[in-house]
């Protein structure tokens, strides 16, 4: 089954445009979305997730018209969104069945069993019966993914699942959709790159709401070989690296700034090539703008 | 720091929208208030002006009070805001100060709220300048009863609520709390303001009172017209023991509040978990399910929903603390249910379900409005919207699930209030419960209206853009139901979710109620599933709530099934509205009050003109009444014989008769032609072919049918009803009454009709023509023949003649054997009969089966009456007295010949538990009613100001007389203190003029609780032989007299001519004018005698003064005889104590001194203990006397 999205463009009240024309095509799998905050990724997830409806457009996935047949893509749909909350006062057993019902596992002993298991791959056994209220941000998105989980989706959309989870959890995590994603399409939005590259099979990097580079990890990493180089510079001649040249990255080492810079050719002495990372070709491709942004979130 | 943190809070307020909101409220409320009759205007009544300092204190010291929502938003939440913005981290770390932080936010808080509150003052003030408002109801305007009460309750309380709920706010860091004390400050206002009533202490409830409105009505309870509407209320007493009460409240609040707040992060409170063995986990695997959606899936997730749903409002802090609150109120409510106008009845179930069942309505909007409005917001607001959204569940499933589940915790708090209530009645010894009637009255009359008030409730949210939006909606529904009843629109299909007026009662169940309650609350039902199922056309799904969006998703919606639905609910509005509308306009006229106010003007204009056509007097009344209760059916077939009493040829008559009647028949016995007939207002005008000739004799033949078809939409015909008709004046009267006319002066005003008198002048000799009774009669033979169903009696006046069974319905002939008042009632029931006798005069009461509580007390209050008026007022003129019960759709008794009609409210389940403490009502109002056998039928005066006094102040000292016979004295202080707290509140609301008693004018105030004040101080002053040698020639002399009848000032001649001279001042102070005295205790001291006696020196002051008829009070000289008394210790049922030494000593104004000798140690010591006579504060005519060791 394959998800097909053909121009989708959406332009909100305020006049933000927040998808430009995307089209994409996603095949079972895991598939990463990649993109600076507001960039559009949340807008399309939530677009395929049927809870929002584009200017134009259309959503294909398999036989199903995603936007005209909400109801049924929703019986096959797993979904978390970036930002959730739950019901504070029930117990994370009782709200996990409450929504595994909704998702129509209705016989009751099918249920329980579902229920349990997905209690035990999430590591929230010893605290099913706490009251959600009182979960820490960390368990709280672990019971949103078993939320998804449940019901056996053939389509999981997963907007920065990993946000907030400690080393050993985000894994735990990751192994589990891995396994998913064998036999279903599964989108996974996030702003680590490095998730990205050890996951995904195919990949996409969104920017103002356009698609600015779409393919696997492995292709894109060989096309960007040779043309990111590295130097350690001063201070007072960053100014001058960064009107020069194309830099994508600027790191203190040592309290020195170490830039990394994007060219087809040696850009000049002290510059030595170095082996492309994802991240490279993430921030060649968003620009020094999302530099910035990204920059100040991580300072939060 | 302070500054800038107030700059902030005052700049953030005020530049939001909502704030300008609530300020628009409260100016509008103002504005309305005192401009537009469309909003009733609290403390202004009668005479009072709407802007008087009395009712502008009033209005704004409720307003204040209701603004304590508003107050909540803005100064309880006012830190909450740092914390739930999570600003709170950012500010707690910089070098601010603690206090310049809390009292910088607090201050800020506060002016805004204050600023909001001005404009009470404002808009009352524009309001009383408004163009179209009627000058006759407003005062010359003075700014500064407007600005005064704001500053004395208005900025008080406000300080005292701001510093309560902002000491929440800071102290606990969460809304719930602030939005449950915010709803607990005003249910525990009224409860405690409830309780503390009870127990008849001002200083108490003075003092729990945070808002101020008990202290006023305290400190103005007594004001004359005059006086509420000149003077302000004064900073001292009541009101100034309670504002320092409540400001030192205030300002403890705030410096705890400074105390306890710190400036750090709360941590997490410790969860409070049952521990439990830790279940091990089993091992991981992988389940494979596959969803299955089909119905039966959808039946599963409603469930789910519901469920879900329902455990969560369950749990809800604020719904746990609002059903405390509303628990609590009902359980206060259900527990005074018993208290019926100041007596304490039997707390039978239908009282208490039915005040549990009405305070809890307004809880129950409350609930409907917050928890429809939480329900739907609430994924939205968890956050967990998106996730619920992408489910595939339908959003009719969502929808539906959460309508269920505020239905069912409604139903689960109703649930909840059956025990209360069955709590309360075990608790105070009632056990005859009837379970059912709990269910009846909460499921049956409360929940079609929950129902279709959560749909309302429903809709509104789906349609709003947000919560406060949806609420604000609602709020606004509410309001504009009610402004919309004020402006006239009164049709019950105009405000689907207003719950019709009904009434329950023992005799006659729900009875013909129940039609109308069935439909109506159908229809609120299919109203509300309308609107619901519009709303859930544009319940908005997925993250894009804008109006494009929506409007696209309703279409999608919107399929042919959608229709389907939408059609059926329509066509069961239309239908059930149809069935409402066929009831209340076709099978009934449908009138509005202000039509019926308009008809009631165009009578007067069209026939005062024929006020003169004196009727000929009806000397024989015959009829006989067919009764159909069980279709609430009756027809009158009657014939009057009438002579020409009035000395000149009559020529024509103008006839009147009760316009829901058809006439049948109107056939004169002499040749007559009908020159009007007017069923709009049941008037008819017939000139005789040739004129009735003085002293000719002529008769009237008529039939007349009513039937109760479906129901009005205004108050239903309670007389004729399936068990309790209780039918009287259902004959034809003769001649233009001017006692019809409309008498409320601004709404003459309205409809431009002059200023009328409300009876002819003492001294106008035409007056006599006619008595109280009537304008077309004197004294009649009376015969009547009555049919029923076949369980029931019906009873009339006269002696029954004959009863038989006909045609499957009982017959009874009752007929007088002397002439009557022409005044008679119809009685029809299915009754238990207690008879008894007292001579030769036969007792019966007639009462329905399981009221017999007083039965005994009824038929001994009989006997004591017979007994008492018999040796002192002479013969009672029949042979029987009977009580009869009637349903409680009116309070009252009434006394006809040797037939009393009896309402079961106030007698029947009349509770005395303490002969000693609780005053025997039953056989205070039986004494009373017999009384009326001699003060009413036996004579009564002319149809002039002041002739009440021989009917109603006579029965009522009458009653009190032999009350004190059987009771004691101390039993009539404790009554006639009620009757001095009636006539002095009474006299505050006089709608035209106070008249002194000798000019009583239908002035209940006056001839009941003012006449028998007077009468028993009279009789105290020249003794009870004296007293009743008067009455008794006045009865004598006049008799069973027909034209021209005698005035109250004959009546009071006989009386003075028993009065030695010393004491004719009376008569001026207590009959001809009004006199008020001011007497006060200033000192008492106690000395032992040599001979082991005591000595009390008692000082006390005088005044007395005399009040025109507004209130203006002028003093007078004194030259009066006052009661002194010393007093033993307290006895059961007589706080006073034993009188142990009494007499009446010569006082003129100013200070008097006096030293009594008793041998007994003196309790207490006073002067005019016992408040024989009127005065204003009566509470200081008595003082403890001090230890004399």
């Amino acid at each position: 089954m394959q998800l097909v999205i053909e121009n989708l463009s959406k332009t909100y009240p305020g006049g933000v445009l927040a998808l430009d024309d995307v089209s994409l095509t996603i095949s079972p799998g895991m598939f990463g979305l990649l993109g600076p905050n507001g960039a559009g990724k949340s807008t399309l997830m939530r677009t395929i997730a049927t809870l929002q409806r584009p200017d134009s457009g259309s959503i294909r996935l398999g036989d199903l018209d995603v936007l005209r047949q909400p109801d049924e893509v929703r019986k096959i749909l797993g979904y978390l969104p970036q930002e959730f909350g739950l019901y504070p006062n029930l117990s994370a057993k009782v709200v996990l069945d409450h929504f595994t019902t909704l998702k129509g596992v209705t016989r009751s002993s099918e249920r329980k069993e579902l229920v349990e298991s997905l209690l035990v791959k999430t590591n929230l056994w010893d605290s099913k019966d706490k009251a959600v209220g009182g979960f820490s941000g960390g368990m709280k998105q672990r019971l949103g993914i078993a939320i998804a989980l449940a019901g056996d989706p053939k389509l999981l959309i997963v907007d920065e699942p990993t946000a907030g989870l400690d080393p050993t959890e985000r894994h735990r995590f990751l192994n589990l959709i891995a396994e998913l994603g064998r036999d279903i399409v599964v989108i996974l939005s996030t702003h680590i790159v490095e998730d990205v590259r050890e996951l995904c099979s195919t990949m996409a990097i969104i920017h103002q709401g356009r698609v600015v580079l779409e393919g696997d990890p492995s292709t894109v990493l060989e096309a960007a070989r040779g043309k990111v180089w590295r130097k350690r510079v001063t201070r007072d001649a960053l100014e001058g690296y960064q009107r020069d040249y194309s830099v994508i990255s600027v790191r203190l080492q040592a309290g020195e700034p170490v830039i990394h810079v994007w060219s087809d050719i040696t850009p000049g002495t002290g510059f030595q090539g170095v082996e492309p990372a994802l991240e490279d070709v993430y921030f060649h491709e968003v620009g020094a703008a999302a530099l910035e942004t990204e920059a100040a979130a991580a300072g939060r | 720091m302070f500054w800038p943190i107030l700059r902030f809070e005052l700049t953030y307020h005020f530049r939001r929208p909502v704030t300008w909101l609530y300020f628009s409220l409260l100016f509008l409320g103002g504005f309305f208030l005192i401009s537009s009759d469309a909003v009733v205007v609290i403390g202004a009544a009668g005479l009072v002006k709407r802007n008087s300092p009395y009712a502008l204190a009033q209005a704004t010291a409720v307003l204040t009070a209701l603004g304590t929502v508003i107050t909540v938003a803005i100064v309880g939440t006012s830190l909450l805001r740092d914390f739930r913005f999570k600003t709170h981290e950012l500010l707690f770390t910089t070098h601010m100060s603690r206090l310049g932080y809390l009292a910088g936010r607090f201050v800020g808080g506060f002016l805004v709220m204050a600023v909001v509150y001005a404009a009470i003052p404002i808009g009352t003030f524009l309001g009383s300048l408004a163009p179209w408002a009627d000058p006759e109801t407003l005062l010359p305007p003075n700014l500064w009863f407007h600005v005064q009460p704001f500053l004395l309750v208005g900025v008080t309380t406000l300080f005292l609520v701001s510093a309560l709920l902002y000491a929440i706010g800071a102290l606990t860091r969460s809304l719930v709390p602030v939005y449950t004390s915010g709803i607990a400050i005003l249910a525990g206002w009224s409860i405690a303001g409830n309780w503390t009533q009870s127990f008849d202490k001002d200083w108490l409830s003075n003092a729990v009172d945070l808002f101020g409105l008990i202290s006023l009505d305290l400190t103005t309870r007594y004001w004359t017209v005059a006086e509420r509407n000149s003077q302000l209320i004064p900073l001292e007493g009541f009101m100034l023991t309670n504002r320092m009460i409540w400001m030192s409240v205030a300002l403890l609040v705030a410096g705890a509040t400074i105390a306890l707040f710190r400036l750090e992060v709360g941590t997490n409170k410790a969860t409070k978990k049952r521990r439990r063995a830790a279940e091990p986990a089993p091992a991981a695997r992988t389940i494979r399910v596959t969803p299955s959606f089909g119905p039966a899936t959808g039946a599963r997730q409603l469930l789910d929903t519901t469920l879900a749903s329902y455990r969560h409002i369950l749990r809800d802090k604020a719904f746990i603390a609002i059903l405390l609150i509303a628990s609590i109120d009902s359980s206060m409510s259900a527990w005074y249910s018993d208290q019926l106008y100041g007596v304490t009845t039997w707390p039978v179930t239908y009282l208490v379900a039915e005040v549990i069942a009405l305070e809890f309505f307004l809880f129950m909007i409350i609930l409907t409005t917050i928890f429809a409005g939480e329900s739907v917001w609430r994924e939205r607001g968890l956050g967990s919207d998106q996730i619920v959204d992408a489910a595939p569940v339908g959003t009719r499933t969502l929808v539906s699930g959460k309508i269920v589940s505020v239905v069912m915790a409604l139903g689960t708090v109703f649930m909840a209030m059956v025990p209360v209530g069955i709590g309360v009645q075990l608790v105070k010894g009632y056990t005859d419960i009837d379970v059912g009637l709990y269910f009846v009255f909460l499921f049956g009359t409360l929940l079609p209206w929950a129902l279709a008030i959560v749909l309302f409730s429903f809709a509104a949210h789906a349609l709003a853009q947000s919560k406060f939006v949806g609420h604000m909606v609602l709020i606004l529904y509410w309001i504009g139901s009610i402004v919309l009843s004020n402006l006239g629109v009164e049709h019950q299909l105009a405000g689907p979710g207003w719950l019709p007026s009904f009434t329950y009662s023992d005799m006659n169940g729900f009875g013909h109620f129940v039609s109308n309650m069935a439909l109506s609350g159908a229809y609120s039902v299919s109203v509300g599933l309308m609107v619901v199922v519009l709303g859930g056309l544009a319940w908005a799904r997925g993250t894009d709530v804008g109006w494009r969006a929506r409007l696209s998703t309703a279409r999608e919606r919107w399929t042919p099934r959608m229709g389907v639905a939408l059609g059926g609910c329509a066509l069961l509005v239309l239908t059930l509205g149809g069935a409402i509308f066929y009831n209340t306009n076709i099978l009934n006229a449908y009138t509005t009050s202000d039509e019926r106010e308009e008809r009631l003007a165009e009578w007067e204009r069209t026939y005062r003109p024929f006020i003169h056509l004196v009727p000929p007097r009806i000397v024989d009344v015959d009829a006989t009444v067919e009764l159909w209760p069980e279709r609430r059916a009756y027809s009158m077939d009657g014939r009057y014989v009438m002579v020409n009493k009035s000395g000149a040829p009559i020529d024509s008559v103008l006839v009147n008769y009760d316009q829901r009647l058809v006439v049948e028949r109107m056939e004169w016995q002499a040749s007559a032609t009908a020159l009007i007939l007017d069923t709009i207002s049941g008037t008819q005008l017939w000139a005789f072919d040739e004129p009735l000739a003085a002293g000719d004799t002529t008769s009237l033949s008529y039939r007349f049918a009513f039937e109760a078809r479906g129901f009005p939409n205004s108050a239903p015909n309670n007389r004729i009803v399936e068990n309790g008709t209780f039918l009287s004046g259902v004959g034809p009267s003769l001649g233009y009454n001017e006692a019809f006319e409309m008498g409320n002066p601004s709404d003459r005003r309205k409809y431009d009709l002059p200023p009328k008198d409300r009876l002819p002048d003492l001294d106008d000799p035409a007056a006599r023509n006619n008595s109280q009774f009537s304008l077309d009669s004197d004294l009649v033979n009376f015969g009547i023949t009555i049919a029923t169903a076949p369980e029931q009696i019906a009873v009339a006046p006269g002696y029954l003649e004959r009863e038989w069974t006909e045609g499957g319905r009982r017959w009874f002939r009752y007929e007088m054997d002397r002439p009557i008042a022409n005044f008679f009632s119809i009685v029809s029931a299915d009754y238990a009969v207690t008879r008894d006798r007292w001579n030769d005069v036969d007792i019966a009461i007639y009462h329905h089966p399981t009221h017999d509580f007083n039965i005994d007390r009824m038929i001994e209050a009989v006997k004591a009456s017979l007994e008492y008026y018999t040796a002192s007022f002479g013969p009672y003129q029949y042979r029987e007295v009977r009580i009869l019960e009637f349903p409680r759709y009116s309070s009252f008794a009434q006394s006809f010949s040797a037939t009393i009609p009896y309402s079961e409210s106030i007698g029947f389940i009349t509770r005395v538990k303490d002969d000693d403490d609780d005053l025997d009502m039953p056989f205070f109002v039986t004494a009373h009613e017999v009384a009326h056998q001699w003060w009413g039928h036996q004579v009564v005066g002319a149809r002039a100001q002041g002739s009440a006094i021989m009917v109603e102040s006579m029965a009522e000292y009458a009653a009190l007389t032999v009350m004190e016979k059987r009771y004691g004295a101390s039993h009539a202080k404790k009554f006639l203190r009620h009757e001095l707290d009636r006539y002095l509140r009474g006299r505050t609301a006089e709608r035209i003029r106070e008249q002194p008693l000798i000019r009583t004018e239908n002035q209940a105030y006056i001839h009941y609780n003012k006449g028998s004040l007077a009468l028993y101080a009279l009789r105290d002053y020249i003794g009870e032989d004296a007293m009743n040698r008067a009455l008794r020639a006045y009865i004598d002399d006049h008799r069973f007299e027909e034209a021209p009848y005698s005035t109250s000032r004959d009546f009071l001649g006989y009386l003075r001519s028993e009065t030695p001279d010393s004491l004719q001042y009376l008569f001026t102070d207590l009959f001809e004018t009004i006199t008020l005295w001011d007497n006060r205790v200033e000192d008492v001291s106690v000395t032992p005698t040599d001979d082991g006696r005591y000595a009390v020196a008692l000082d006390f002051s005088s005044r007395k003064v005399r009040a025109d008829s507004l209130g203006n009070e002028t003093e007078v000289p004194m030259s009066d005889y006052l009661d002194v008394g010393v007093f033993g210790p307290e006895e059961p049922g007589n706080e006073l104590g034993r009188p142990l030494s009494l007499f009446k000593i010569h006082v003129i104004e100013g200070s008097t001194s006096v030293e009594i000798v008793v041998d007994e140690p003196p309790v207490k010591v006073g002067v005019d203990p016992y408040n024989k006579l009127i005065d204003r504060v009566p509470g200081d005519n008595v003082r403890d006397a001090p230890n004399s060791g």
